[in-house]
């Protein structure tokens, strides 16, 4: 999977994307609490969010019998180290970078704050660091990734639900495309993580449900 | 990025700025023995005045002002770059008409205030273009456009007329006013015709994001009374304060309506 270059570090020798299996998440939220404590993030910051999106109803038949179409299922997000990335095509300074490996970084020597890489992400993946007056988001734990290990939410995440793949030209590409409710349309930014949908996963711009857990998601 | 109080007041002056460079030239070309040296080199210095006012403000809402002087680093790609040094570019064309107006004795002054005007709306322009990004549908829509020139046209008439006022008084004939007042109509109306966008937009049903222009129809109301009937500071005030409170709220509910 590595490589060891020239300052002793690994790098890495395909691009890494995120896999989520929408099935089999039970929305515990262990991968945000792992990610806030690897990068020891203040308060207001979540680089990694889990989205419940519920909907549906009850209806009541003349015979006095009832059937619900209820549904709801979670989607842990957080950068999803687009392919056309929005932050990095709005971002006036060109801190906001798209490596080799496809990973978005933050040049923190560039960045002065204005926020509007905030106001484009669709998914809110850059976040404002009060405490340095600048942006941060999910790097991917690069330096996990270098040293061979796997990022902190993946390896936290207790049922597998959360998982990453090394791609690299030679790979099969995937058809799990992220293009699912309350996300918007794959083709805005093309996305580069991977999930698997749930049964019962709704389109994007879908009005059919409601994220049922917003106080947890929004910016503080 | 403290708070977006810092852009309000940004865009809202830069738009101020270019409304009453175009009330200045139109007011120039129309009634050319009224428009006294006085008044353009007044006019000029105000809207100098608050464009810097306005982009000083906008640092504001930097969270780290020192690294500012990379903000025109992505002009290629970025809008909000293009926005920043276009802005910066109608400040200093103002203040090349201001030295001509005072120092060449207001030589070429109609043509650089063209300049300054298709300066100014091309600054407005990108100023929409920074809003209108493909991943926020609520702004990427010709609403945007329509508001922010809607904005133009009512902040710079209520601008150069209460410039004009403060130099020339009230005593100015009606007839100067017309021009002005038809030009913040026309404001008005632009302003209404997005109430049709927002009412046949599923996204705007909701009652907290339609932005109703009560506030510039009151401006321009006390303002026609005013020219009308009671010619003073005190109705004209009120006026005014209609007009920005307007400005200022739908323009507040314009960012807010973003927030994630």
């Amino acid at each position: 999977m590595e490589q060891r270059n020239k300052k002793g570090k690994n790098s890495l020798t395909g691009k890494p994307i995120f896999y989520f299996d929408s099935q089999i998440c039970t929305g515990c939220k262990t991968c945000i609490i792992a990610c806030r404590d690897k990068h020891d993030l203040e308060e207001s910051i979540r680089w990694r969010r889990v989205v419940e999106y519920a909907g549906g109803n009850w209806q009541c038949f003349p015979d006095g019998t009832f059937q619900q179409d209820v549904f709801a299922y979670y989607t842990s997000i957080s950068c999803n180290h687009c392919e056309q990335p929005i932050c990095v095509e709005v971002c006036p300074t060109t801190a906001m970078n798209r490596d080799a490996n496809g990973i978005v970084s933050v040049d923190h020597d560039k960045c002065m704050g204005c926020g509007y890489c905030a106001w484009a992400c669709p998914y809110s993946a850059p976040q404002f660091q009060k405490s340095k007056g600048q942006m941060s988001k999910c790097d991917f734990c690069r330096s996990e990734l270098e040293n061979g290990y796997k990022p902190a939410c993946v390896t936290s995440c207790p049922t597998h639900a959360l998982n990453f793949i090394l791609v690299d030209s030679t790979s099969e590409p995937i058809d799990d495309k992220m293009s699912m409710a309350p996300f918007p349309e794959y083709h805005l930014t093309k996305p580069n993580t991977h999930v698997k949908a749930h049964r019962s996963s709704q389109p994007s711009n879908s009005h059919i449900g409601n994220i049922a857990n917003p106080e947890e998601i929004k910016d503080v | 990025m403290c708070s977006h109080r810092s852009l309000i007041i940004f865009t809202l002056l830069i738009q101020a700025a270019v409304g009453s460079c175009i009330n200045l030239l139109i007011a120039k070309v129309w009634f050319p023995d009224i428009i006294t040296s006085a008044i353009s080199g007044m006019m000029l210095f105000i809207s100098v005045g608050i464009c810097l006012i306005g982009l000083v403000i906008s640092i504001a809402h930097l969270g780290k002002p020192a690294n500012s002087y990379n903000a025109i680093r992505n002009l290629k790609r970025s809008w909000l770059s293009k926005e920043i040094l276009i802005v910066n570019f109608f400040t200093g064309s103002l203040v090349i008409t201001i030295g001509c107006h005072y120092i060449f004795s207001g030589i070429f002054e109609t043509e650089l205030l063209i300049t300054n005007c298709l300066v100014g709306l091309g600054a407005v322009q990108v100023m929409v273009k920074v809003y209108q990004i493909r991943t926020v549908p609520l702004w990427n829509h010709a609403r945007t456009q329509i508001h922010f020139f809607a904005s133009v046209l009512l902040l710079g008439s209520g601008l150069f007329m209460g410039g004009v006022f403060v130099i020339e008084g009230f005593q100015m004939v009606l007839q100067f006013q017309k021009i002005s007042l038809i030009i913040a109509f026309i404001g008005f109306l632009m302003k209404l015709s997005v109430l049709w966008f927002e009412v046949k937009s599923t996204a705007y049903r909701s009652s907290k994001t339609r932005q109703l222009p009560i506030f510039q129809g009151s401006f321009i109301s006390i303002w026609i009374i005013s020219a009308l009937f009671f010619p003073n500071w005190i109705l004209f005030s009120l006026a005014l304060l209609c007009l920005i409170t307007g400005e200022t709220m739908n323009r507040n509910q314009f960012y807010r309506s973003v927030l994630h």
